[in-house]
This record gives structure tokens, sequence and C-alpha cells, in this order.
């Protein structure tokens, strides 16, 4: 026999009144406290299943309910009946700090896993999938709204620039049967030397750079890995990446408060730097095949990097042509190695 | 003033007896089951939180009670989700036929608010006694079509009145067992509030404006275009989150000091300072912790809104009447408002 303590709301009234519940050991119910004593059998009742400490309600067939705290009492009545299972296997689970740390422990390690692995592998796919006309849409316009900020026309001398436009993108033309690849040439004192891959195929050097360069190989080099972001279909996979990742996080965390929901998205920032580090390693491996591929040495690039990392040391640009990368020492060894 | 009501003599805080430890355990294993059922059990995810959070929220040791069940729950989301899934496709098949959908969604969105209250309502209850929302479409047509073309053809101006009409809607329709909710805030305590939110808006954007200024006077060396640094970009958001919070604090105050039942009233009582610091260090805190403390910030902010929430007249508690019983509501409408984020909340 278990007694309990419970406030009787009937329903009708918004006023509870103290009982006493009465269990016996078969699970049958009497109510007393009120002015008859109520009884009911046990497979009458429809216990709540337990969330946490908060209260639980027994309700009656007629609609009436008590309301109790006894949590553990309730649950020691309900052990033996298998109604309850599945709420008492949640219930362990939510209450137990050694599972807690389990279930913490995989939440992280799916959620990483899918975030390194599995998102990555899908957005290759999806990439490689849609026709080169999505990659296309993507950089519609993307060079008239940098003409209008970051960029400004080239300063250099029409000649050169094309005697040198001219025997690059003989190079570089027709690398892809799916698109070609051609070269603007921009100045812009913001990015200094710098060089930018659009989706489409354009790919924007700046006169900084022509200029630091001391051999056309090494601007060939800096190409090269600028057309690997382009083979590699690095904007569009780039673009499903961060979509996939805001998903899952608003889904893993359902439950973030109004205010404080901007602040979910931070760590997202963290992980697409993680992103576009892989992305220039991937940049980086082709513009290596490349180079080989045309006996080109590859310690030009090397070079142009040593440049880059000497002329950012000097002058701290804003937006550094190296921040997103690979360490550059790192980077420099490759090539160096890769003679 | 309300001192002097006879009618109001006892007054009653709310309480709330939910703590971060144990709805981080509850929230864990909602976040785990959720991912690797690839989001079917978000639905019962959602009943558990919920049925904590409400459980957790007391009113003279009386506790409220989320009723909803999680079938009736997903099968709200699968339909919610279907036809979102519908209308991005139809973007493949003719954006005629997807104008023609955004159009049908704009005449059935008064239709999905009524359904997303009525379902959330009718599925929380206080002493075995539901809410209860009885709004139709007619009524929540001009709250939710009408009155927004006003406020755009106004250009604004009639915002404040707009936000102070939805509110006495949404409150209004609404009930407690058979009792109505009644609200007796006046328009003019929106429109107070919302000057001083824009002469406050105002007042920040002038003095980023004059720091800047200062920074790039004449004769200072600027190289291409001016940008301002890091340190004045961070306390312009910081200044915009507290303006923002303010207005927040003030709708919620005025709403919920505002309600009226069965000779009863509540009292809201919000201050922007507490607010912002709890929503500005709950932030940190999630950016921080990778999300991990988002339950701790939850039950934060849920325990600082209920507490400074009072019943005015709460004597007259044990006379309200239970409606008898009512019709079930389906979820779809209300999952779908959640997808959409339409968001009514008062």
């Amino acid at each position: 026999m278990t007694q309990v303590k419970a406030v009787y709301y009937d329903g009708r009234t918004a006023r509870g009144r103290e009982v006493t519940l009465v269990f016996d050991s078969g699970g049958n119910l009497e109510i007393s406290g009120l002015e008859h004593a109520l009884r009911y059998t046990a497979d009458q009742l429809r216990t709540s299943s337990r969330v946490g400490n908060a209260p639980r309600s027994i309700v009656l067939p007629d609609g009436a309910k008590c309301e109790t705290d006894a949590n553990d009492a309730i649950d020691a009545l309900l052990a033996g009946r298998d109604t309850a299972a599945h709420s008492r296997f949640l219930h362990r689970l939510e209450t137990h700090w050694p599972y807690i740390a389990v279930l913490f422990a995989l939440t992280v390690a799916v959620v990483w896993g899918t975030i390194r692995f599995g998102i990555p592998e899908l957005a290759t796919r999806a990439a490689f999938a849609l026709p080169v006309s999505a990659s296309d849409a993507l950089g519609r316009g993307a060079l008239e709204t940098l003409d209008k900020g970051l960029l400004a026309p080239s300063r250099l001398e029409t000649t050169r620039k094309e005697a040198l436009k001219a025997r690059l993108e003989g190079i570089i033309g027709n690398l892809d049967q799916d698109r070609s690849f051609h070269l603007e040439f921009r100045h812009s004192s913001l990015l200094g030397p710098n060089a930018l891959a659009l989706p489409d195929g354009t790919i924007v050097v700046t006169d900084e750079l022509v200029r630091l360069a001391a051999q056309e190989e090494e601007l060939l080099s800096v190409l090269a890995h600028e057309i690997g972001h382009i083979v590699h279909r690095h904007a569009l996979r780039s673009a499903l990446q961060s979509s996939a990742v805001a998903l899952l996080v608003a889904f893993a965390m359902g439950d973030v408060v109004s205010l404080t929901s901007l602040a979910a998205a931070l760590p997202v920032m963290l992980v697409e730097a993680k992103f576009s580090r892989d992305f220039e390693q991937e940049a980086d491996d082709y513009a290596l095949r490349f180079l080989r591929a045309r006996s080109i040495a590859p310690r030009h690039a090397a070079a142009i990097l040593e440049r880059l990392a000497a002329h950012h040391g000097e002058s701290g640009g804003k937006l550094n042509y190296l921040s997103s990368h690979p360490a550059t020492g790192e980077r420099i060894r490759m090539f160096s190695a890769g003679q | 003033m309300d001192q002097s009501n006879p009618l109001l003599q006892e007054r009653m805080s709310f309480r709330f007896t939910g703590t971060g430890a144990e709805y981080f355990k509850i929230w864990i294993v909602n976040v785990f089951l959720t991912l690797i059922t690839l989001g079917i059990y978000s639905a019962w995810a959602k009943v558990r939180r919920n049925r904590y959070l409400y459980a957790s929220t007391r009113l003279e040791n009386a506790s409220f009670e989320y009723l909803a069940q999680p079938l009736q729950i997903l099968k709200g989301r699968l339909i919610a989700v279907g036809l979102l899934v519908v209308y991005v496709a139809s973007e493949y098949v003719s954006p005629l036929l997807q104008l023609a959908e955004a159009l049908a969604f704009l005449i059935f969105l008064p239709w999905l608010v009524i359904r997303g209250r009525a379902f959330t309502l009718r599925n929380s209850a206080y002493r075995n006694i539901t809410f209860g929302f009885r709004a139709n479409y007619r009524e929540a047509a001009g709250i939710f079509i009408l009155w927004p073309i006003l406020v755009a053809l106004s250009l604004g101006m009639l915002y404040p009145a707009y936000v102070w009409r939805r509110s006495k809607f949404l409150v209004e329709f609404s009930a407690f067992g058979a009792q109505a909710f009644g609200f007796t805030a006046t328009w003019r305590g929106f429109y107070l509030a919302y000057i001083k939110f824009v002469l406050l808006v105002v007042g920040i954007v002038v003095l980023i404006v004059a720091i800047g200024l200062a920074a790039f006077a004449p004769g200072s060396e600027s190289s291409g275009m001016p940008m301002p640094g890091p340190v004045a970009i961070l306390a312009a958001l910081i200044a915009l989150l507290a303006a923002l919070t303010y207005i927040h604090v003030a709708v919620i105050n005025l709403t919920w000091s505002a309600l009226e039942i069965g000779g009863m009233r509540t009292h809201s009582e919000l201050r922007t300072p507490a607010m912002f610091w709890i929503a500005f260090s709950s932030m940190i805190a999630i950016v921080a912790s990778f999300g991990l403390l988002i339950p701790w910030a939850t039950v934060r902010m849920m325990r600082y809104r209920v507490e400074r929430l009072t019943l005015l007249g709460s004597e007259h508690l044990d006379e309200l009447l239970g409606a008898g019983r009512s019709v079930d509501v389906g979820a779809a409408g209300e999952e779908l408002s959640d997808l959409l984020g339409v968001d009514v909340a008062v």
C-alpha cells in the first residue's frame, strides 16, 4: 500500500482540494479527503510520464485530475507496468550523469562527423551533379559588384596588359571542357597583391600582384591556384556547406531563446574557416599538378608565396591574401618539396 | 492605484522552479535522439521540453501543464515540411505557380495564426482547466492582412497602434476555461514606448556618426574609404541591442500588465537593464560554450520573465470555471507558422 499527498481538481472549477491517494498492491486507487471517498481500478487511471522533478498528474475517467509532486512513489507504483517503459527509459537517461556524459560525447561526435565529413562530401556530390550554369549563376554580377567597391580600373600600360593576357590565357584558356577561363586586371589599394577566382571562370588579378611577380611563371602559379578553386567548384560548395551547417545547427539546437539565437550562429563561422582552409589545400594541390604537367618548377609558387608573406608582413593589409589560407610556411615547404 | 481597488487585494507572484542542470539533461537527450532519428524525434522532444518548462512554472503551488501529443505534432510537422517542399519545388515548375502559392499563403496566414494559437492554448492547462482561443477568420484577417496594409500606407506611423491592436486581438480571444481574457491597455502607452525607442535609436546613430567624424577629421591620414574601427562597430551593435531590448521589454510589460480575467489582473515588471544583461551575457556564454549553455540560458530567461509576473486579486482564483470538453485542434497550423517564423507570441 502506498500513500501519496496530492491536489484534486475536478475540471469544473479551478478550486483545488488537498487529498490523500491510497494505492493498493494492484495499483487500484482510493482518494480520501473529499466529501465521499472515490475508488478507481488501476486500468482506469492515466498517469503522465515523468519529466525531471516537475509535478505530474493522474487523470481520472471523469476528467478530474490529481496533481502530485511524489514522483518517486508514483514511479515505484508504475514499475511493474510496461505502459510506462518508454518514458521510464527516457527518465533514466535524463537523470544519470554517466548516461548524459555518453550521450553528450556521442552528440558531439555525430555533429562533428557530419560537419567534417558528411556535409563536405554531400556538398561536393551536389555541386558536381548540378550543371555548370549553377556556378555561373552564383558568379553572375559578382565582377560588377566588386568594381563598384573593392576594385578600380587597372593602371597597367595597355600593351603590357594585352600581351600578358594573351600569353596567360593561351595557357589556361581551355583547361576545362565545361568552361573557359579569362583574365581581368584591376587596381585595388585595399586588396594589395591579390587574385580572385569568380565561379564563372573569371580570374581577377590586381596590378599589385603583377608588379610583385618577378617572373611570369610565378603569376601562372597563382593563376593555377585560382583555377583550382573554380575547377573544384569551391564557391558553390561553400554556399551549399554553409547553408547545410546553418540548417543542422538550427535543427539540432531547436530551442534557442529568441534574443540569443544570433549567438548560436557564431560557432558556424569557425567551421567555415576550416572549410575554407580545406578548399585552399585542394586549390594548392591542383596548382602543384598543373605546374608539374607543364614542367614549370613549383619553386616559382614558393617564391611568390614568400614574397607575398614578406609584403603583407610589412604592410599588414586589412584584407590579407593569406589570412584564410593554411600557414604560409607550410605551403611554401609543400611547393619547395614538390620539385 | 491597484491597492485602492477592493477587488484586487491579494497579490501573488508566478514562480519558476526549473534548473539549468535539470533542463540540460533533458535537452541533451532531446538533441541526441533528434539527430540520430533524422528529426523524427523532434516532435517528442518538443513535448518533453514544453512539459518540463510548463510544469516548472507555478502559481500558488499549482503548475501549468502541456498536454499536446507527440504524434499530433509529428503529423503537423510533416504537413508543414511537405507544403514548404511543394512551394520550393514549384519554383522549377513555374514562377507564376509560386506567386499564386505565395498569395494563397497570405490569404491563409490569418487562419494559420488562429490555428496556431488555438493549438498551443488548447494544450495548455492550469488546475485541470485548459486555455482556448476563439477568433474567427474574418477577425484575424483584419489584424494580419488589413492592418499591415494600413501600416505600410501610413509609412509606419500606425505601427505602434498595430502592435497594440494585435496584442488586444490575441488576448481578448483567449480564454481560460469559461472565462475570456480582457485587455485594458490603451494605444497611448504603445505610442509612448515606440517614440522613446525611436529617440534612443536616433541618439545612438548621432553618437556613432559624431565619433566617426571625430576619428576621420580632416588632416588625419586616411587612405581609401573611411572604415569605422571594430570597437566603434561593436559599441554600436551593443547600443542597438540595448534599444531593441528596451522596446521588447516595454511591449511585454504593457501587454502582460493589461490582462484581466475573472476579477483578477496580471502585472509584469521586467526591467530593461536586467533583461539586457541576461540576454547579453547569455549570448556570450552560448558562443563561448559552442551552444552547450543554451539550456541554461533558456531557464535563466524563463525564470526572470516568469518571476517578474504577478497576479493581483488572486483570492478569486478558485472561482474560475472550466469550459467543459472542447474540440481537438490539429497541429498543422501551429507547426507551419513555427516553421515559417510567423511569430505572434504575446
